[in-house]
């Protein structure tokens, strides 16, 4: 019998996938877009994101263990969806070789400035690869090691209370904002990766409680985002924020220990961490699609392809700002398969249950 | 044509009849239908000189066995003595005592001989006597697990003792005991323990399956035999639980594992087993929970020195110096000042020297063993610093791992640490913080795909099973260890009485 992922596997694997590099990068994008107290933003993003989940609820509930490519295969020939496929498996694949690219270039930018990125990109790839072939009830296992070999970094920020001061935080309100619906598209990817559980589906039982899951990882997530946003906000100023790419390594560089410093160059190492769990659970996703378009394709070779295509793809973009260029447009494509997917399955499930009711009806 | 075929037939049986007829008569004990013959046994063993063959012409009794296999005690008083005491008539009433163990099979008869037994022939029947008792060496302290506090008393190479140091730890009618043999040539002896009624029966069938598929010509220790039945064998990580001390394979029975113990071996494996269990020791239960936890705790942080300490040092030295701290940076510096090479061959160099001291350490007697780790280590040391071959530094990260490495109570698992050290110490030389990471992630990621049993070998925390982790990263207080380690998958969860 085949082994079920377990519900507390799947809330961390997912807030592993969530939990990215975006932590690095949104307190700025919060200054930029929504100005002062601009953490708040993520309180709206997150209630989207909620609502986002709760498309999943349907998808879930009538989909009685069936995979989401039998339900749509069901509706539609298989031959009508494979663009459909193909887009959705790029997406998600180029989401996780970007995800690995920005790592690269930042990691190029605190420790490695003359090191070609490809070369790291490629390293991560391996790894993304190594961890893909054990399987995704492996992955999780491994997501759960991760985790918790990098979540105590948290509490670093404990570290910064001495200098955190509320007279940073002004009682205004997204004073000096603009673009606000930009920072918003820009802001929400930060929450993406629940939309993978529809595929987790037949690995899953009643237990698992993927809908339940998606949710608490991903209110989790917001969690820490709101913790990394308040500390941000109350330790940086408005302008400096807003002038600052990466103010979280900035803040861990600024931790001293007597036998050790500037120990954002061995932490930054461990966001390899979670973003190898974010990049391998996203190439498995793609993955079940490229198995599904070409039904030749054993699990390891979409495998292989996948993360061999878009790790290719991905060393287009030379430096970071393209890369992030890159991110960013791929993120808004995300929110389109996030929003999109589980309407149109949850769409082909109506019709199949509509057309069951029309048939016992003329019996 | 049929005809001629049975009167032929009919011939040679009559003459073969005839024949064990005046074998008989002559007082030789000769092969019923379906028995072992005592020729056919002298045969098979013929050129073995320490085999034993003693004759009771009176009696028409013949007695074989292996003198150094018996106990000359047992063999006196059970076999010999016995049939001194009996006329020839009476030898069949005497030969119906229990003891006395009718074998048809030859092959059984000859295995039996070999497993220290004693066959009596008698009118062409034979019987196997249990009479086991080699030499061995008494029951001792374990140099590999010693303990503070607790039971001094360590498994010999006897199975036979060994099961009566469980079974006297162990007072209940539950304790299974079932017998295998491992070996094509060596028909070793292996003995699977487990609880009725709290091991879970398919770990037992799969264990036994295991151990009983093994095929080879030999086994020669149970270290040998845990790598004949690995779900990975190609794995660095040991897969099952060893362990000389019969307190710690009693608490494994008690918890719902599986227990192997082999003749000859003195070390007997659990299974299932976890990653996190290679870091407990009796001595935890031994000491208040407190203490119990802290050196618990200090193990995992000597996990972690050993894995990582040597490595950061390179990556530091090499890639990343403005992480050392302005008032260290110059003894740093100075350190390294006179040594003209990369840091990661000066850590390599210096790992590698403490293996061989550690090595020559392990293989030379005792006494001059430890003068070799003493004199070696310093005079090394001292000599790799003033000649240039290293700095002051690096001798106390590397020194620091090895320390910390002998901290894990396994040898077999800190072993393999040790190695695992010089592939995060090559990927530090190459990518800095960066290869360190790296060869942490191809860690975790081999470690979640292991399995001990067929249950993962990162349980408790992967499975999450937060309730065996008041047993499992901390000693927690008795009361608060109330249940038996869910990886078992034990029907009887919680601890409690058995009724019977």
């Amino acid at each position: 019998m085949r082994e079920k992922l377990a519900h507390i596997h799947v809330v961390i694997m997912i807030y592993m996938v969530e939990a990215g590099l975006v932590l690095f990068r949104f307190p700025q994008m919060e200054a930029e877009y929504f100005g002062t107290n601009g953490w708040v933003s993520l309180l709206i993003c997150f209630a989207a994101a909620a609502l986002n989940i709760l498309l999943l609820l349907p998808v879930h509930k009538m989909a009685q263990g069936r995979s989401i490519f039998d339900i749509m295969e069901q509706s539609v020939p298989r031959l009508l969806l494979l663009p459909f496929y193909l887009v959705i498996a790029a997406v998600w694949g180029m989401t996780a070789s970007l995800a690995s690219k920005e790592y690269v270039h930042i990691l190029k930018l605190v420790s490695f400035p003359t090191v070609t990125p490809a070369l790291f990109a490629l390293a991560i790839g391996s790894l993304a690869y190594y961890l893909y072939g054990k399987g995704i009830y492996n992955i999780a296992k491994a997501a759960m090691i991760f985790f918790f070999l990098s979540a105590w970094m948290t509490l670093l920020l404990g570290y910064f209370i001495s200098e955190f001061q509320f007279a940073r935080m002004t009682p205004f309100l997204f004073q000096g904002s603009h673009q606000m619906f930009v920072g918003f598209l820009n802001i929400f990817p930060a929450y993406l990766g629940f939309e993978l559980v529809m595929l987790m589906i037949p690995y899953a039982d009643g237990k698992t409680k993927l809908v339940r899951a998606a949710f608490l990882s991903t209110f989790f997530a917001a969690v820490l985002y709101l913790i990394v946003g308040i500390v941000c906000f109350g330790v940086f100023s408005l302008q400096q924020l807003k002038l600052v790419p990466f103010p979280v390594l900035d803040l861990l560089a600024d931790i001293r220990f007597p036998f050790m410093e500037r120990i954002e160059n061995v932490f930054y190492g461990f966001f390899l961490f979670s973003n190898i769990v974010t990049s391998t659970v996203y190439y498995w996703a793609a993955s079940q699609f490229v198995g599904r378009i070409s039904l030749r394709l054993n699990s390891k070779l979409a495998g292989a392809l996948i993360i061999a295509v878009c790790t290719c793809v991905s060393l287009i973009p030379d430096t970071l700002m393209e890369t992030e260029a890159w991110v960013r447009n791929v993120g808004y494509a995300g929110i389109g398969v996030a929003i999109g997917l589980p309407v149109v399955v949850t769409g082909f499930l109506l019709l199949q249950k509509g057309k069951g009711r029309y048939g016992r009806d003329q019996k | 044509m049929n005809l001629f075929q049975a009167i032929i037939r009919a011939i040679i049986q009559r003459t073969g009849a005839a024949k064990r007829d005046r074998a008989d008569a002559s007082g030789q004990a000769q092969r019923l239908p379906g028995s072992p013959s005592l020729r056919h046994v002298l045969d098979n063993l013929k050129n073995c000189a320490d085999l034993t063959h003693r004759r009771y012409p009176e009696i028409r009794v013949d007695l074989v066995y292996f003198g150094h296999q018996v106990n000359a005690d047992m063999l006196y008083r059970d076999v010999v003595h016995p049939l001194l005491q009996v006329k020839e008539q009476e030898v069949p009433l005497l030969l119906r005592q229990s003891q006395f163990q009718r074998t048809d099979d030859s092959k059984a008869l000859i295995t039996g001989i070999l497993s220290g037994r004693a066959a009596v022939f008698h009118q062409g029947a034979a019987y196997l006597v249990d009479i086991y008792g080699p030499l061995t060496r008494s029951i001792a302290e374990s140099e590999t697990e010693t303990v503070m506090v607790g039971p001094h008393d360590a498994f010999n190479e006897n199975a036979e003792d060994n099961l009566s140091l469980i079974r006297k730890r162990i007072r209940s009618s539950h304790l299974k005991v079932l017998k295998l043999s491992v070996g094509e040539v060596t028909k070793t002896d292996v003995y699977l323990l487990y609880i009725e009624g709290i091991a879970n029966m398919a770990n037992v069938r799969k264990a036994y399956e295991r151990i009983e598929a093994i095929e080879t010509d030999g086994v020669y220790d149970i270290s040998m035999l845990i790598q004949l039945i690995d779900d990975h064998p190609n794995s660095i990580f040991p897969q099952y639980l060893t362990t000389e001390r019969p307190d710690s394979a009693v608490s494994k029975l008690v918890g719902g594992r599986v227990v192997a113990m082999m003749d000859g071996s003195p070390s007997v494996f659990s299974a299932p087993t976890s990653l996190f269990e290679f870091f407990s020791s009796a001595d935890d239960y031994y000491q208040r929970w407190m203490l119990g936890t802290a050196t618990r705790m200090l193990r995992f942080i000597a996990f972690g020195i050993t894995i990582g300490f040597t490595a950061l040092y390179v990556a530091v030295s090499t890639y990343h110096y403005e992480m050392i701290p302005e008032n260290l940076l110059r003894t740093f510096v100075e350190s390294r000042s006179r040594v003209p090479f990369p840091p990661v061959y000066e850590a390599l160099l210096m790992e590698a020297t403490i293996e061989l001291l550690r090595e020559a350490g392990a293989r030379l007697p005792t006494k001059i063993g430890q003068t070799i780790g003493i004199v070696g280590g310093i005079v090394i040391g001292q000599a790799a610093v003033q000649a240039g071959f290293s700095s002051n530094i690096l001798i106390i990260a590397v020194a620091s791992s090895a320390i910390a490495s002998f901290v894990i109570p396994s040898y077999v698992m800190s072993a393999s640490i040790r190695l695992i050290r010089f592939g995060l110490i090559a990927l530090a030389g190459v990518w800095g913080n960066f290869g360190l990471a790296v060869g942490v992630t191809i860690m975790v990621i081999h470690l979640s795909g292991l399995t001990s049993l067929g249950s993962s070998y990162l349980t408790p925390v992967a499975p999450f099973k937060f309730s065996d982790w008041v047993d499992t990263f901390i000693r927690g207080p008795f009361r608060a260890i109330s249940k038996r380690p869910t990886q078992t998958q034990t029907p009887n969860l919680v601890k409690q009485k058995m009724k019977k």
